[in-house]
């Protein structure tokens, strides 16, 4: 993937700052760039700023102070026109799915195109004969071509996270956030969707931003690893250097076994 | 794997749905041009039009500034009628109710088991409800002349159908377990129901009693329009004689009246339904506790006493009556069926009227759904739609149809207006909580995905809520239907008017036939609505 710092950063936080209405602080002065490729796995403790993180990038949540780069474009003082434009290159994934379930899997999926078209298009639902074969091409990634007709609600959840995950594919991203995409999901089919999501990030280059709880999952996908703790950045490094010991400075206590997505520790050393 | 783009070829290249879909599209397709070629139709057989509306906002417009400025001189005359509307309603709802706790259990299928009793006590059950609160009245007004009495026995009937349904439905939802252990210790089923399933129903049978007091007090304001006592014997006085501003007057009495009862009735409702935190236990109120049943039982016969106090329910006019019910039953068992052209013509107006009135109230609704709803607009907004259109509901259809024919003129056009608008009230309610129980996931990632505000309402919101939608605005034409049957009867079109005239002129006969279509015309409505609805959610 080259050196980092050789390439143009993707994303950048330059002292980042996010204090919510009542008080709470969920960015610390976070400054971090995130080069195209990566693959970077956000860790910490529920209420470290994980989620703040994540949808300050595509600015769901407005930060207080500070400015945030996509593509070397200020998300920050981006027009709403700039900023949807920016967030049509930007796919993201959530806990809960998100899709319409009374819809089919095929039109939520070409919702993920909505940003392509002009309103009335859009409103109408004539999407391009272009649009359905990206569509059916993203489906076909994550192995659910043959459901594309079937309504959302008759899917498994794993299934279902694989439609948004193909939602966000549909986009043509350059960069997926995956707001803690496999907490609501057993162990086997959250391995479905972090290989999902790994083979996209290597056969299309696309970059990956994952919030994760577990230890074992962010260690076995990702290539860096964020740690955050009260909102700031306390570890920025490869996967390698994410001893047992960095984990539990970063969550502030020692391991256990609900870190772990298996339920085990794994041994020491 | 097909070629994908492959297999979106021909006319439906550009749409999400694999070419065997294509047939259920043409359906669906074929079924809006059909409801809209009727729209269209029936619009113009009602003399639907724009312009006439326009031309009538000057008219209107002195009525609404009428009244805007309300004349409170006289609201002291004005007070015992008021009084005397919610006696009636009072007595309306505890005798109605009263006779449907006992008639609920003969019709619930966990308690008799004999198909043919069930069937009969069902459908007479059934029958009541499908004859609107002021046909009834205006049906005891013939028999027993104008006054309270009748307005009671309208009421009486009107309540009896709704809570006997609801509570029979509850009762068939109720926990058998201890009946099936008060059986096996030898009691007979009335003491079965008064024991083992009574207390569990009872919390939902109060609460079915407090909804229907809500709507007869909104109903009892009008009934007076038909003669059948009340403030709207006053109100109907004002209107007659052009003068607005009382009329204004006593509307805004008779609304402070009923949003104060219904404030009360709804807190009560939510307590007993949640259950809610028991009474504080301090000593007096322990003993209250204690004395509950009793208690009861004088709370019930006080109200009653009170609400027949002053009501002049002369007894003369009762023997009368009776005689003139045995006529009004020969009348109905021979019908005049040489009538039946001109009942279809005047029912089909009446259907008419309910379907362009809910299509109306069904557009308008949109609206105001959304702005009522508080996770799509500001807080402030929300509630204020809701107050808003808590108001639009305190205006009786028949109110609405006289301001709307002072405007068009009379006809189907004030009826269809009236109902539209007096609908929307409810229907917006409805869409503003479907909208509040909705999914805000899905809107969260289209906006993620770069939709503007009107592609995340078209792919995120509209699909979670559209059958909700349908289903109501469905729902709302049953009910549109009974309404539509009745704003004839101040000249909004439809059976109404024939039905009064029949029963003025005593042409009991023709009265018969009237009821006869009234009744299978309701009652087909509601079946096809409810299988329409069933497949829709």
């Amino acid at each position: 993937m080259g050196t980092p710092s050789s390439r143009e950063p993707l994303v950048v936080f330059d002292r980042v700052r996010k204090v919510y209405p009542t008080g709470a602080v969920g960015l610390d002065d976070v400054s971090v760039a995130i080069y195209p490729g990566e693959f970077v796995a956000i860790v910490g403790l529920s209420g470290a700023g994980k989620t703040t993180f994540l949808r300050a990038v595509n600015r769901l949540i407005e930060i207080s102070s500070g400015e945030i780069f996509f593509a070397g474009r200020s998300v920050t003082r981006a027009t709403p026109a700039e900023l949807r434009r920016m967030r049509r290159d930007i796919g993201m994934v959530f806990q809960n799915f998100n899709l319409v379930k009374r819809l089919t899997v095929l039109q939520n999926v070409l919702a993920g195109r909505v940003g392509y078209h002009p309103t009335w298009r859009v409103l109408l639902g004539l999407f391009p004969k272009e649009d359905v074969a990206i569509a059916m091409k993203a489906l076909e990634r994550v192995q659910l071509a043959d459901k594309a007709y079937v309504r959302a609600d008759q899917l498994s959840g794993g299934q279902q996270q694989r439609i948004a995950v193909a939602r966000a594919l549909a986009q043509e991203p350059r960069l997926i956030l995956a707001d803690e995409p496999v907490a609501s999901l057993d162990p086997v089919t959250a391995e479905v969707i972090m290989d999902d999501l790994r083979r996209i990030n290597r056969e299309l280059g696309i970059t990956v931003l994952v919030n994760l709880h577990f230890v074992d999952l962010a260690r076995r996908y990702a290539d860096r690893i964020l740690g955050l703790r009260a909102g700031k950045v306390v570890f920025d490094g490869p996967v390698s250097q994410a001893t047992d010991e960095v984990f539990e400075f970063i969550y502030g206590r020692p391991l256990t076994r609900e870190d772990m997505r298996t339920g085990e520790v794994a041994a020491r050393g | 794997m097909v070629d994908p783009a492959r297999r979106f070829r021909g006319v439906f290249s550009a749409f999400p749905f694999p070419p065997e879909e294509g047939t259920a599209r043409l359906r669906n397709a074929a079924l809006f041009v059909v409801l809209f070629g009727l729209a269209a139709y029936a619009a113009a057989d009602t003399q639907v039009s724009v312009s006439a509306l326009v031309q009538g906002f000057p008219y209107m417009g002195r009525l609404f500034v009428a009244f805007f400025s309300p004349d409170f001189t006289d609201i002291a005359r004005y007070a015992p009628a008021l009084v005397e509307t919610i006696q009636m309603a009072v007595a309306g709802t505890l005798i109605g109710s009263l006779l449907a706790l006992g008639y609920a259990f003969l019709a619930a299928r966990n308690f008799v088991s004999r198909r043919g009793t069930l069937w009969a006590t069902r459908g007479f059950m059934n029958l009541v409800r499908t004859i609107p609160d002021l046909l009834f009245a205006a049906l005891f007004v013939a028999v027993f002349g104008i006054g309270a009495l009748s307005g009671i026995l309208a009421l009486v009937f009107f309540s009896f159908g709704i809570v006997a349904k609801l509570t029979s439905e509850t009762i068939e939802a109720a926990d058998m377990g201890p009946a099936e252990a008060l059986y096996a210790a030898g009691a007979t089923p009335t003491v079965t129901a008064a024991y083992a399933v009574l207390p569990q129903i009872l919390p939902q049978y109060l609460s079915y009693v407090l909804y229907v007091f809500e709507i007869n007090v909104r109903v009892s304001t009008v009934l007076g329009l038909v003669g059948a006592g009340g403030i709207g014997v006053p109100l109907k006085a004002a209107l007659n004689l052009l003068q607005y501003d009382r009329a204004s007057a006593i509307l805004l009495l008779v609304f402070v009246a009923v949003l104060l009862i219904e404030w009360t009735s709804q807190y009560l409702r939510r307590r007993l339904t949640e259950g809610g935190p028991p009474a504080v236990s301090s000593r007096p109120l322990g003993v209250l506790r204690r004395f509950r049943a009793p208690l009861a039982f004088f709370v019930v016969a006080a109200a009653l006493t009170w609400s027949f106090l002053g009501i002049d329910l002369n007894t003369k006019g009762f023997s009368v009556g009776l005689r003139m019910a045995g006529r009004i039953f020969s009348g109905i068992f021979h019908p005049e069926w040489s009538y039946v052209p001109e009942l279809l013509v005047a029912l089909w107006e009446s259907v008419e009227i309910a379907y362009l009135g809910t299509l109306l109230a069904a557009v308008l609704a949109l609206p105001f759904g959304f702005w009522a709803a508080r996770n799509v607009v500001p807080a402030p907004l929300a509630a204020g739609t809701k107050v808003f259109l808590s108001a639009v509901r305190t205006f009786p259809e028949l109110m609405l149809a006289i301001i709307f024919m002072v405007g068009v003129g009379p006809g189907a056009y004030a009826g269809i207006l009236a109902i539209g608008v007096h609908s929307v009230g409810m229907l917006a309610k409805l869409y503003g909580e479907a909208v509040e129980a909705m999914d805000m996931g899905p809107a969260e990632a289209l906006r993620a995905a770069g939709a503007n505000e009107l592609g995340v309402f078209r792919w995120a919101i509209f699909p979670q809520v559209l059958p909700e939608f349908l289903s109501y605005a469905i729902y709302r034409f049953e009910i549109n239907m009974r309404a539509a049957t009745v704003v004839g009867v101040v000249g909004a079109g439809g059976i109404g008017a024939p039905l009064l005239f029949a029963l003025q002129s005593h042409a009991w006969p023709r009265v018969g036939i009237i009821l006869l279509g009234i009744v299978l015309l309701v009652s087909l409505t509601d079946a096809l609505s409810g299988a329409v609805r069933r497949r829709l959610i």
